[in-house]
């Protein structure tokens, strides 16, 4: 005991003291150069309004890989270029959920299938509902009373949870997995209430996976209230569902994460700052994940604004396809690892443009003990909180590769409202929330590149 | 040096184990703790973010009742309001305390500006709270910028007589807690219509306090000294109008009409609303409170009926959860925190007329944001007590105990020596809305509410347990 606290008297009593007074003017100078002159918010209603949502394979994110090299070149970067890589091509079509109670009347119920989702064909599919509330008490269904229903999924986002992502974890299985179930009973569709926080009747999409060898059937959601109210149906009465929907994959296509970088003044390594381009085809995708495209691309600009000479190599990485496939971060790792590029570090903004809280590392005890000690430094910005031990989807392959990974981790409170939904749009963001998370996350890289 | 290096570290690491070992009890050794905090504050979050009813009382007081400004019908609607929802979670103590509280009515307003000789031009404006107007005529005069008190300073005597003075002074946008940029703007000298007065000036305009970027104005207080000789009109201009106004100024001459019919009537009353659990072990009182006024834009709905129904949700938690408190409990919603400060005053006196003695006094004015923390106005020994309770409250997202100023309605009771305490909220959204016509219900999102009353239910319910 004595010796941690020894321990921990010394690496407090440096990081007070010895250079701690200079990082801390220079993370004044970072946050007032971002929140007098920041244009991560400009740019995101650039994004957002004139292109707008931009799912894997359609046109608008053609536009957006565009759009986001030529602002990466305005914020100043030495380099910027595209990686190709193949991503899954997946359409929407017309959809629609329609419901026949015992009164004979059909009602259209607000829908959306999940990404990746196959569709009727255009044809009407209908069955009976059938509800379970878990995946344990679809476990315990005999095959011949799913044979031919519609198995609706009505397990509730648990608002108990203060940290939401921990709700939408627990509930997250039931969206990718309800379709392969359904399918495995000989059950027609499933239909999943949404991954929401809110208390609206939003459908929130997101991605879905097939078993493999597992018939493919298609799987829908709905909103919170349209999933109350089917529920009280249910206790009553026979429900009857009829489903048409055009979507499904259309194979594959050669598109692109965008890349822009700042070269080290002392070497070659590189860290890496990053979000997705992509985002779904409903909304705006503002704060999924706009905002992170944003911050990162303000990351860069601040870096050449403020002239700091960076040791290392600075990139911002505008990765493909995360929503459906992940592609564009799995094909960085590989081309990192092909061209044996040195990785320090990297850290991804894909939970929303909220204020900031904190930054989750997923690293050893050193490296994370070592960015501990820098917490007087980030106190003033509300950053407090460094225990998180995960990081976003497209910097994973990184990971296993051995290099340590980071998230910016923002208020969790709102995201889950309009996350994947027609809601995620520009107004829901706020500026200097979104511009506190890009001062926090270039601190955080100046601490690295001047440390590590 | 030697001294400051160790006691600082200490400190800090104090605050990392907190952070690494949340089991670990911070009671002295040798006593064992009655309750297992962490349950309890879990019971008091699951409670109110499952079931919690704040953010439907807010869609009730914003949408039903709206703006409930001093002396209006609204003001009357919500006191009925309030005191109906306090019975229904079952609170048998409700009572009115009548306060003063000033009439005064805005009446009809307008600003035009003409730049050189050209025509006429509408802009958006709020007259100050309790100003003056001009008698619905139309007050006519050039417009003289001025940003900073060395300008004003340098102004020739007579040089503003019967100008129209344009403060256009924006808040620090680079100040990370907006409360700070805020009360360092509005206390600022030249927003004082009674300072610019003294230079012989017509009227002043200011640029809004905001943190937001469009053209709504911001209505604010207005300050006039008892030997003002003369009560100059005052008005505030949307942020983006005054950026316009400041490029046309340095371009050429423009000329400001002002029309406002506002006017003071003299007083009336409103009352406080005052609801309690008693105490079980004595009556001691731990005062809870928000201002149930508002201004007679918007719907009040972060300024403050947030604060509103999370006062109300407390007592329903603490109902619901059959919770047996030592102290009583009491909620106060103040009248008239807009513009008078009536209702603080008049509970400030009654407590210290009756000689009540109160252990801790707590008020939620600053939005219903994501709580962070408490600043906690209290003498340093009993701001100790309060820390080792860190721990606890941090899986909520409250980490931040080291402010030390209770500013709001709760600031009276300073005098009387009773330990306040403020909930600090995540402050950058409350001043794009903030006394505008914005401050509407939507803008609320309800698990920032609702967590900002599981906030404050637990700090009342260990300081009922510990003090």
């Amino acid at each position: 005991m004595k010796k941690i606290i020894g321990t921990l008297l010394l690496l407090f009593g440096m990081a007070a003291f010895g250079q701690s007074k200079e990082d801390s003017i220079q993370f004044k100078k970072i946050s007032t150069e971002i929140l007098n002159n920041g244009k991560g918010y400009n740019e995101l209603r650039e994004l957002t309004k004139t292109i707008g949502n931009r799912l894997s394979g359609s046109e608008a994110y053609e536009k957006s890989v565009q759009w986001a090299a030529q602002k990466l070149r305005d914020a100043g970067a030495d380099k910027v270029w595209l990686q190709e890589v193949m991503i899954p091509v997946w359409v929407r079509g017309k959809e629609s959920l329609n419901i026949q109670t015992s009164n004979g009347r059909w009602k259209s119920i607000k829908m959306l299938s999940l990404g990746n989702s196959e569709g009727t064909g255009g044809k009407d599919v209908s069955g009976e509902i059938i509800m379970v509330k878990s995946l344990e008490e679809y476990d315990q269904l005999p095959a011949e009373k799913v044979k031919d229903k519609i198995v609706f999924f009505n397990y509730s986002f648990n608002q108990g949870n203060v940290q939401t992502f921990i709700s939408y974890r627990d509930a997250g299985a039931y969206r990718r997995i309800a379709a392969s179930l359904t399918a495995k009973k000989g059950g027609k569709f499933a239909i999943i209430r949404s991954l929401s926080s809110a208390f609206d009747d939003i459908p929130h999409t997101g991605n879905m996976r097939y078993d493999e060898n597992i018939s493919k059937v298609p799987a829908i959601t709905i909103g919170n209230t349209s999933a109350d109210e089917l529920e009280t149906l249910l206790k009553k009465q026979k429900v009857t569902a009829k489903l048409n929907s055009n979507c499904g994959m259309k194979g594959e296509k050669p598109s692109h994460s965008v890349i822009g970088e700042i070269t080290g003044k002392k070497d070659q390594s590189i860290i890496v700052v990053g979000g997705h381009l992509d985002s779904w085809d409903v909304g705006e995708g503002a704060h999924d994940d706009g905002a992170g495209i944003v911050q990162s691309i303000e990351v860069l600009r601040t870096f050449k604004k403020l002239g700091i000479q960076n040791n290392h190599t600075i990139r911002a990485v505008c990765f493909a396809n995360e929503e459906n496939g992940t592609k564009g971060g799995k094909e960085y790792g590989k081309v990192a690892k092909e061209n044996n590029e040195k990785h320090l570090f990297a850290i991804e903004s894909d939970a929303g443009g909220f204020s900031p809280r904190g930054i989750s590392l997923e690293m050893n005890e050193p490296q994370r003990n070592q960015i501990k000690s820098w917490l007087n430094l980030f106190l003033p910005y509300g950053v407090y909180n460094f225990e998180g031990k995960y990081s976003g989807s497209d910097i994973a392959p990184l990971h296993e590769m051995g290099v340590p990974t980071a998230e910016l981790v923002p208020d969790p409170q709102r995201y889950f409202d309009i996350h994947h939904t027609e809601e995620d749009t520009f107004e829901k963001v706020n500026r200097r929330e979104l511009l506190l998370g890009s001062a926090v996350m270039t601190q955080l890289i100046y601490m690295i590149d001047k440390n590590w | 040096m030697k001294k400051i290096f160790i006691i600082l570290p200490l400190f800090l690491s104090g605050f990392l184990f907190s952070q690494k070992k949340p089991q670990k009890s911070p009671a002295k050794k040798g006593t064992v703790a009655k309750f297992n905090y962490h349950d309890e504050f879990r019971k008091i979050s699951d409670e109110i973010m499952t079931n919690g009813t704040a953010y439907n009382n807010l869609g009730e007081l914003t949408k039903g009742i709206g703006p409930r400004f001093s002396a209006t019908p609204g003001y009357a609607k919500a006191v009925e309001w309030a005191e109906k929802k306090f019975k229904e979670i079952g609170i048998n103590m409700i009572w009115r305390q009548e306060a003063k509280a000033p009439v005064w009515i805005r009446g009809k307003e307008s600003l035009q500006i003409k730049a050189g000789n050209g025509d006429w031009k509408n802009i958006r404006m709020l007259s100050f709270g309790n100003s003056e107007g001009t008698a619905g005529k139309d007050l006519t005069g050039e417009i003289v910028l001025i940003n900073s008190t060395s300008e004003l300073n340098a102004m020739s005597i007579g040089q503003l007589k019967d100008k129209i003075v344009f403060v256009n002074v924006p808040m620090d946008p680079k100040i990370i807690n907006t409360s700070d940029s805020y009360l360092q703007a509005a206390k600022s000298k030249l927003i004082s219509a009674s300072v610019i007065a003294k230079t012989g000036a017509k009227a002043l305009i200011i640029r809004s306090l905001t943190t937001a970027n469009d053209d709504t104005p911001h209505a604010k207080m207005i300050y006039y000294e008892p030997d003002d000789k003369v009560k100059i009109p005052a008005l505030s201009i949307g942020v983006r109008s005054a950026d316009e106004l400041e490029k046309t100024l340095k371009k050429q001459k423009v000329t400001a009409k002002i029309n406002m019919t506002a006017e003071s009537k003299g007083d009336t009353t409103n009352p406080n609303i005052i609801a309690e659990i008693q105490g079980k072990k004595d009556s001691k009182v731990i005062v809870l409170g928000a201002q149930l006024d508002s201004w007679d834009v918007g719907e009040g709905a972060v300024d403050d009926g947030t604060g509103v129904v999370q006062c109300m949700e407390v007592l329903r938690t603490l109902k619901a959860l059959g919770y047996e408190n030592n102290h009583t409990i009491r909620v106060v919603l103040y009248a008239n925190s807009e513009n008078g400060g009536q209702g603080r005053e008049m509970y400030a006196a009654y407590v210290k007329k009756k000689d009540e003695k109160h252990v801790f006094a707590m008020g939620t004015d600053a939005g219903g944001y994501s709580p962070r923390g408490f600043s906690l106005d209290m003498s340093p020994q009993r701001r100790r007590l309060v820390y080792p309770w860190k721990e606890y409250f941090l899986p909520y997202g409250v980490y931040d105990f080291d402010q030390t100023e209770a500013i709001q309605d709760i600031s009276p009771l300073k005098k009387l020596d009773i330990p306040l305490a403020e909930l600090v909220v995540d402050t950058q959204r409350y001043f794009d809305y903030h006394h505008s016509e914005q401050d509407t219900f939507d803008k609320v999102n309800k698990r920032e509410l609702l967590l900002g009353a599981v906030a404050i239910t637990q700090m009342i319910f260990m300081v009922d347990k510990n003090w």
